[in-house]
C-alpha cells in the first residue's frame, strides 16, 4: 500500500526509541509531507516554547508516493517551530534520503528532547539506534557523511545532517542530505543542532509495495519518453535552475544589491548558460528522476569540491547579484561552503547583502565588519563572512541571528535594510514584477517563500501554460503585474496545488503546470499506488488543509494580520531595468491580502472561521490553548 | 518594414546570430515574427519590444527592437 504505517519516535533526553502505528485514516486525511507534519506539530507541540529548547519537536515525514518509481516523488518534509520566525517551520528536500527511509520501514520520524551528548541516529531495515557522534561534532558535512559510512561499513547509506552552523545555532542552519540536497529554509538545522543530533543515517532494503505495479510502470515509461518535449524540463536539464538568471534580468526583476535594482550588469557572467558553457562537469538528480537538474560545478581558479554540487538559481542570486558579485567561481565556492557548514544559501546571501548595504550607507564602519571591506561586489568579503557566520565570529555572530534580529542588535536605522517577512529573509524573486508571488510572500506561514505557488510569469496572454491550468478552473490570462481579484484567485488555487505537492512529496519542477507530469495524472497514480479513489478536488483539499493548519500554528504562537506584510522596499521604485520606477501600491496590496483571507474562508483578521475549519475536518484545532 | 530581434542565449543552437534584422510585411505581429524564427515557440515566455513587455498579438512597427526570452519564472 506504499506506506509502512510506522512512526519512529525518538526521545533524545532519555535515549528511548519506539515504533508506533500510524492509522490509515490519518494517512488518507493528510497523505504525508507537509500536511502530516503540520498535524503532528499541532497535536504535540506546546505553544510558546523556545524553538531552540528541549521542548521543540522535529518531524520528518515522507508520503504515500515516496519510494515508488514515480519521477519527482522523492521529496520529504522536515518541520518544527522555527528558530528564525518563531512560527511554523517547514522545509522540503529531494535527493535519496526519503526513499531509503521508507525502504527502512518508516513513514514518519518524530524527534523529541535533547541528548546530553552529540549523537546520530542510524535507521536500517526496521531498526533504529542512537550512536555516539562526539567524534563527528564540529566537522564538515562531507567528513561526517564519510565517517558514518565508514563506521557502519556501507557506502550506500544516505545521511541527512546538520552542520557546524546547526551546532552553533545559526538560526537559518539547514539540513543537508548527500551534501547537496537541502531542507534549506526556516532553520530546521538549528533545531537539529540544539538537540545535539548531528545526523540521521538511513538504509533500507524493503520493497515499497504498490497496488497496481503495471500502471506505475507504464506511467514511468510514458514520462521517460516524453519529458524532453517539455520546454521547462529541458531548460532544467540544460542549464539547471540557473536558467532563469537571464530571463529574470531581462524582465527587470533579478534581485540586485539587496533588491535596490532589478537588472544586474554582471548577469551574463553568472547565468545558467555560462555555467553550462564554462563550468559544468556533470548533471545529477534525485531518486527516480530522469531530468537531472542538479549541477556539478568545475572550478578553474577556485578549488570547489564536486561532492557538494553546484549552485542553484537561488544561490546564484543570493551570493551573486544580491551582493553585486559577478565572479561565478566565488559564488560556487560560497555555495560549497554553505553546504559544508549546513546553511541556507538564501538567508546567508540576504544577511550578507544586508550588511553590505549597511556598510555602503555608512552605518557599519570597517571596524564593525571585522576589517572586511564588505561592499557590493567584494567576493572575498562574501566568502569570509560565510565562514564567520558559521563559526559565529565577529559580525558573523550577529548575522547568524538573521536580518531581523541583526537589525535589532545593530540599531541606527538598519531595520530599513533588513528585508524579511515574519523574520525569514526574502528569496530571489521580486514581488514588484510578480504580484502573486508577493501575496504568497506575505501570507506564507513560513515567512517569505518563493515555493508557495506557480510564479505569475506563466499566465500572461497566449501563454500555453494556461491550457494546463484549465483543469483547475483557471482559464483567463492574468498579467504578472495585475493585482486584482483575478490574481488573488489565481494565487489561491495555485497555493493549494503547491501545498498538495508538498504533502505528497512531489517536486514542483515535475508536476507544476508548466512541467511534464500532467496535474490530472496524480489521482490516477495515487489509485494505482494505494487503491484509494481520490480526485484533483480531494487532493487540493489536502493542500488547503496543510496551509490552514500551518496558519493555525502561527495563530497559536501569536502571529496576527500585522505579520502578513512586505518590507517597505517593495513599495519603493525599482532602481533600474525594465521595471525601473515600478513599486507596489500599499492600498492595492492590502486589499489583495484582505481578499485572499475572504477567499480562504478566514475572518478579517486572517483567522480561519469555525465553518472553514469544520469543512476541512480541522475543528479539533484549538486556536486558544 | 525592418524589425531588429535579439534572442536569449539558451537558443543559440537555433540561430546563427543572436541579433538579427528581419524584413516583415506591414501589419505583422510578434507571433508572425516568431513563426519565422527557428526557436521552440513554447519556450518563449517573455517578449520585450522597445523596452516594454508585449504579447504575441502585439503589432510591430518599422525599426522596432524585439527581445525574446524564456519564462522569468521560479528557481
Amino acid at each position: 500500500m506504499a506506506y509502512t504505517g510506522n512512526i519512529l519516535r525518538v526521545d533524545l533526553t532519555t535515549a528511548s526509541i519506539k515504533t508506533e502505528v500510524l492509522e490509515e485514516s490519518i494517512y488518507r486525511r493528510y497523505l504525508g509531507g507537509s500536511a502530516l507534519a503540520s498535524y503532528f506539530l499541532l497535536q504535540e507541540l506546546e505553544p510558546g516554547i523556545d524553538p531552540l529548547g528541549e521542548k521543540n519537536i522535529l518531524v520528518f515525514t515522507c508520503s504515500i508516493l515516496t519510494g515508488t518509481m514515480i519521477p519527482g516523488a522523492s521529496r520529504f518534509t522536515v518541520a518544527a517551530k522555527s528558530p528564525l520566525t518563531g512560527g511554523f517551520g517547514e522545509s522540503e528536500a529531494g535527493g535519496y534520503w526519503a526513499p531509503q527511509f521508507k525502504k527502512a520501514g518508516f513513514d514518519v520520524l518524530i524527534i523529541t528532547g535533547r541528548s546530553p551528548e552529540p549523537v546520530y541516529l542510524w535507521i536500517h531495515d526496521g531498526e533504529a539506534q542512537l550512536r555516539d557522534a562526539r567524534h563527528l561534532w564540529g566537522k564538515a558535512t562531507k567528513d561526517v557523511e564519510e565517517g558514518i559510512r565508514q563506521e557502519l561499513n556501507d557506502e550506500k547509506i544516505i545521511v541527512a545532517q546538520t552542520g557546524l552552523a546547526g551546532e552553533n545555532l545559526v538560526r537559518y542552519a539547514c539540513i543537508v542530505n548527500n551534501l547537496k540536497h537541502a531542507n534549506g529554509r526556516t532553520g530546521m538545522g538549528a533545531v537539529m543542532g540544539s538537540k545535539h543530533l548531528r545526523a540521521v543515517a538511513v538504509r533500507g532494503h524493503r520493497e515499497v509495495p504498490v497496488q497496481d505495479p503495471e500502471v506505475i510502470k507504464e506511467a514511468v515509461k510514458r514520462f521517460a519518453n516524453s519529458w524532453r518535449e517539455n520546454p521547462d524540463n529541458m531548460g532544467l536539464y540544460n542549464h539547471g535552475t540557473a536558467g532563469v538568471v537571464e530571463p529574470l534580468n531581462a524582465a527587470g526583476i533579478l534581485p540586485t544589491r539587496n533588491f535596490v535594482d532589478g537588472e544586474f550588469e554582471g548577469c551574463h557572467t553568472i547565468s545558467g548558460e555560462t555555467m553550462t558553457e564554462k563550468f559544468l562537469e556533470s548533471r545529477k538528480g534525485c531518486y527516480a528522476c530522469p531530468v537531472r537538474c542538479k549541477r556539478v560545478f568545475k572550478g578553474k581558479k577556485q578549488s570547489i569540491d564536486p561532492a557538494y554540487g553546484g549552485p542553484e538559481y537561488e544561490t546564484i542570486g543570493s551570493l551573486g547579484s544580491l551582493c553585486g558579485i559577478d565572479d561565478f567561481e566565488s559564488i560556487a565556492k560560497g555555495s560549497m561552503l554553505c553546504n559544508q557548514y549546513g546553511m541556507d544559501t538564501i538567508s546567508t546571501g540576504a544577511a550578507i547583502a544586508f550588511a553590505m548595504e549597511c556598510n555602503e550607507k555608512g552605518i557599519l564602519k570597517l571596524e564593525d565588519t571585522d576589517l572586511l571591506n564588505l561592499r557590493y561586489g567584494n567576493a572575498q568579503a562574501m566568502l569570509k563572512t560565510i565562514d564567520k557566520i558559521a563559526h559565529r565570529q565577529g559580525l558573523g555572530d550577529i548575522l547568524a541571528e538573521g536580518v531581523k534580529r541583526a537589525a535589532e542588535i545593530l540599531g541606527n536605522g538598519t531595520e530599513q535594510y533588513a528585508l524579511h517577512i515574519k523574520g525569514q529573509e526574502i528569496p530571489l524573486h521580486d514581488p514588484r514584477g510578480k504580484t502573486g508571488l508577493g501575496i504568497g510572500y506575505a501570507v506564507s506561514p513560513t515567512g517569505a517563500d518563493h515555493q508557495e505557488a506557480t510564479h505569475d510569469s506563466y499566465f500572461g496572454e497566449n501563454n500555453w501554460v494556461l491550457e494546463e491550468t484549465h483543469i483547475l478552473g483557471l482559464t483567463d490570462p492574468v498579467d504578472a503585474l495585475d493585482i486584482s481579484a483575478k490574481k488573488v484567485r489565481l494565487f489561491s488555487y495555485l497555493q493549494k496545488l503547491w501545498s498538495m505537492y508538498n504533502s505528497i512529496g512531489m517536486c514542483n519542477f515535475i508536476a507544476g503546470p508548466s512541467f511534464a507530469l500532467p496535474i490530472d495524472s496524480l489521482s490516477h497514480l495515487i489509485l494505482a499506488i494505494t487503491g484509494w479513489k481520490t480526485s484533483l478536488w480531494t487532493l487540493m483539499k489536502v493542500g488547503e488543509k496543510a496551509n490552514t493548519m500551518a496558519r493555525c500554528f502561527n495563530i497559536r504562537e501569536g502571529f496576527t494580520k500585522k505579520d502578513d506584510i512586505l518590507p517597505t522596499r517593495f513599495f519603493e521604485p525599482l532602481g533600474n531595468g525594465l521595471l525601473e520606477g515600478k513599486a507596489l501600491n500599499r492600498d492595492e496590496f492590502a486589499e489583495a491580502v484582505n481578499l485572499y483571507y475572504e477567499m480562504e474562508g478566514w475572518d478579517r483578521n486572517g483567522i480561519p472561521t469555525r465553518g472553514r475549519l469544520s469543512e476541512l475536518e480541522l475543528d479539533w484545532i484549538n486556536l486558544n490553548p | 518594414m525592418k524589425v531588429h530581434v535579439k534572442i536569449g542565449r539558451r537558443w543559440k543552437q537555433f540561430a546563427a546570430e543572436r541579433e538579427q534584422a528581419l524584413d516583415l510585411e506591414p501589419g505583422s505581429t510578434v507571433a508572425d515574427l516568431i513563426s519565422l524564427l527557428n526557436i521552440p515557440e513554447k519556450e518563449i515566455g517573455l517578449i520585450i519590444r522597445n523596452k516594454e513587455r508585449v504579447h504575441r498579438s502585439t503589432l510591430l512597427a518599422h525599426d522596432d527592437v524585439l527581445e525574446l526570452h524564456s519564462f522569468a519564472s521560479g528557481g
